[in-house]
């Protein structure tokens, strides 16, 4: 019966595919802890999926809000007890007409971007610190820039074209069309205000909180309609040159000591932050992705380890049959990995279903949602869930592998 | 043709609480091919440590065992796991089948670690199956087989690589009378048939009855040795020969 062509002395070279076959069978065999495993790891993947996208958000974004702020200077009554980036728009403030136009001729204004404007809040603040939810914002025809900042229009036109016409910020439009925050006012539709119907010439992109609550009509329409002649809230000035806004802006201080004069910095000096803002927010992201990672590795881990435990006996039964360390190692590795893989693969509708159905809620913050924005790098994710499989295989696998072939044996 | 297994003046000692433990001491034996040979002894007489090391499983504390002529000390990891996957088979008392493995499986596994191709696993594991009585149940779970069953699986699975030597470690310790009756009786037919070589450990003096050769340990030692070839009862005239001896 005895083949002696078998030599005692050859290296084991078992089937390569028995590790992965023995793995998947053992996982199907307790697969009501590796469903509960994956599942885990499906959601810390998707919130996975949330960071790195957060990331993405976040980076090209950090230098644009600079760019608009400079070479702007913004003119109005001082606001006690609040930085300059909390005074802006002050609601209170009213400056008489005859200094805003003395501030607008003054030598370096652009006097195509700059513009006197009047605030009037149309209806209450919805949150601290936010504009109201519909703030009227009277403006000089033909100067609309000034405050929308290079700001596209979705819909229309960013100018007004008459007296009785209007521009609305996206949340200002969905206010006029009533309740439902997906609905919004159309085109060439007509709004009330204070009593006089105004027709929407445009509808704003989403920007700043300020803009997209902003009702723009013609400043003097605005001091008519709301009882304001003679007085406007603030002058928004652009300088023809950056590097001039600084004296710009004190000579304006010097000319007017009691008005507070916002701005007035070049692109560069609000920049100067930038770079470590920047690298701050890339560190934050970065730290949150390896961490959440860490916690997917550990739960596969922990998971792993009992499961080793529990395998004690079988481990022992393969070592005393002839099964080689590395066959071992690769049964708790096949484990792992599918692990890592099944639970990925599961983040992906998880995540996408989170993000769809928080859409109304991210809408609200201007954030839009296509399925199309979630897909997320398919062979990046497939990689990282073998490095999480991989990296949560070490430790059960040195234990697995430590097993003797006596193991079998003892618990007899 | 030499022996298949011998062991030289071969010595385990545990250490059980720092205490030295000497569960075999000095033990020769010589297991030839084609001999069925019976280890009998009491609990604590030593008989599982010398299987296993016999099995490559374990290694002496002093002296030499050689497997096919080749000293267990010299061998690597690799070579002894290599030895059990090809050269020798394991029956157990407690079956130690795979548990999430069919019958078939467990059969074929011991084929897939020897690195045996796909068609020839198959068909071998069909056969022996078949030979031991199993071909309907090839594809039930071990939870679903009886005793008696679970050990017919185990023996075809010890002996699907044709292996020089089968190590049976108490083959009936967990079954009833008339299945371990069976089960001896499948390891007699291996025997015999196929000149199997096989080193049978047991405390039942009815299992030994098998066995061309009994070999009696006590504490560690080997006590008596009886050489049944030719006799008609071999049950009968172990136990005389026992009794004789105490």
């Amino acid at each position: 019966m005895s083949d002696s062509s078998h030599s005692e002395g050859k290296r084991n070279l078992g089937d390569p595919l028995l590790p992965v076959g023995l793995g998947v069978h053992t996982l199907m065999h307790r697969w009501a802890r590796a469903a509960l495993t994956s599942l885990g790891v499906a959601a810390v993947i998707a919130v996975y999926l949330g960071v790195s996208g957060g990331v993405g958000e976040a980076g090209p974004d950090v230098r644009a809000p600079f760019e608009a702020l400079s070479g702007r200077i913004i003119v109005q009554q001082a606001v006690e007890g609040y930085s300059e980036a909390e005074a802006y728009p002050a609601l209170s403030s009213l400056l008489a007409e005859s200094d805003a136009e003395a501030i607008l001729a003054m030598r370096g204004a652009d006097p195509l971007t700059s513009s006197s404007v009047l605030f009037v809040p149309l209806a209450r603040v919805a949150s601290p610190g936010e504009p109201p939810a519909v703030l009227a914002v009277g403006i000089e025809p033909g100067h609309e820039v000034a405050f929308l900042d290079g700001l596209p229009v979705g819909d229309g036109q960013a100018a007004l074209s008459d007296s009785m016409s209007v521009i609305l910020g996206p949340r200002a439009a969905r206010y006029f069309a009533g309740a439902g925050a997906c609905e919004t006012v159309m085109l060439g539709a007509v709004i009330e205000l204070a009593g006089a119907e105004f027709e929407v010439v445009g509808v704003l992109e989403p920007g700043t909180a300020l803009t997209d609550h902003a009702v723009i009509l013609p400043l003097r329409t605005a001091q008519n309609l709301f009882l304001r002649p003679g007085v406007v809230s603030a002058v928004i000035l652009h300088v023809s040159d950056p590097a001039s806004a600084g004296p710009v802006a004190a000579a304006i201080r010097e000319r007017f000591p009691g008005l507070q004069v916002i701005g007035g910095e070049s692109q560069g000096e609000l920049e100067e932050p930038a770079p470590e803002i920047e690298s701050g927010v890339v560190s934050f992201f970065e730290a949150l992705k390896i961490t959440v990672l860490l916690v997917a590795v550990l739960m596969i881990s922990i998971v792993m380890v009992i499961s080793v435990a529990d395998q004690r006996r079988q481990i022992g039964i393969l070592r005393a049959m002839g099964a080689g360390r590395p066959l071992i190692a690769g049964l708790v590795l096949t484990q792992a990995m599918v692990l890592s893989v099944a639970g990925t693969l599961l983040a992906w509708p998880v995540y996408a279903l989170v993000m769809l159905s928080l859409r109304s809620v991210l809408a609200e913050a201007n954030i839009e949602i296509t399925l199309a924005d979630l897909l997320p790098s398919w062979a990046r994710l497939f990689v990282t869930a073998l490095l999480v499989g991989g990296l949560a295989s070490l430790w059960p696998a040195w234990q697995a592998v430590r097993v003797t072939p006596l193991e079998a044996l003892r618990a007899e | 043709m030499g022996p298949i297994v011998e062991t030289r003046d071969v010595w385990k000692v545990y250490r059980a609480e720092r205490v030295p433990v000497e569960a075999v001491r000095g033990i020769d034996l010589q297991v030839r091919p084609g001999e069925y040979l019976a280890i009998l002894g009491p609990s604590g007489s030593g008989k599982s440590s010398l299987l296993h090391m016999l099995g490559a499983m374990d290694r002496p504390t002093r002296g030499e065992v050689l497997i096919e002529g080749k000293d267990l000390a010299r061998m690597g990891e690799s070579q002894r796991t290599g030895l059990r996957a090809r050269r020798i088979g394991f029956v157990f008392q407690a079956f130690n089948l795979m548990p999430i493995l069919t019958a078939f499986g467990n059969v074929e596994l011991a084929m897939r670690l020897a690195g045996t191709g796909r068609a020839e696993r198959r068909g071998r594991a069909e056969k022996l199956l078949g030979r031991v009585g199993l071909a309907e149940r090839a594809k039930h779970l071990p939870r679903d087989l009886s005793g008696g069953e679970r050990q017919r699986v185990a023996i075809a699975r010890a002996l699907a690589n044709r292996p020089a030597l089968l190590l049976a470690d108490e083959p009936t310790g967990n079954l009833d009378s008339k299945t371990g009756g069976a089960v001896l009786a499948l390891l007699d037919e291996f025997h015999e048939q196929d000149g199997q070589t096989i080193v049978l450990v047991t405390h039942d003096l009815a299992a030994a009855g098998h066995a061309d050769r009994v070999l009696v340990l006590r504490d560690g030692r080997i006590h008596s040795e009886h050489d049944l070839r030719g006799v008609a009862d071999r049950r009968e005239a172990l136990r005389h020969l026992l009794d004789s001896e105490l």
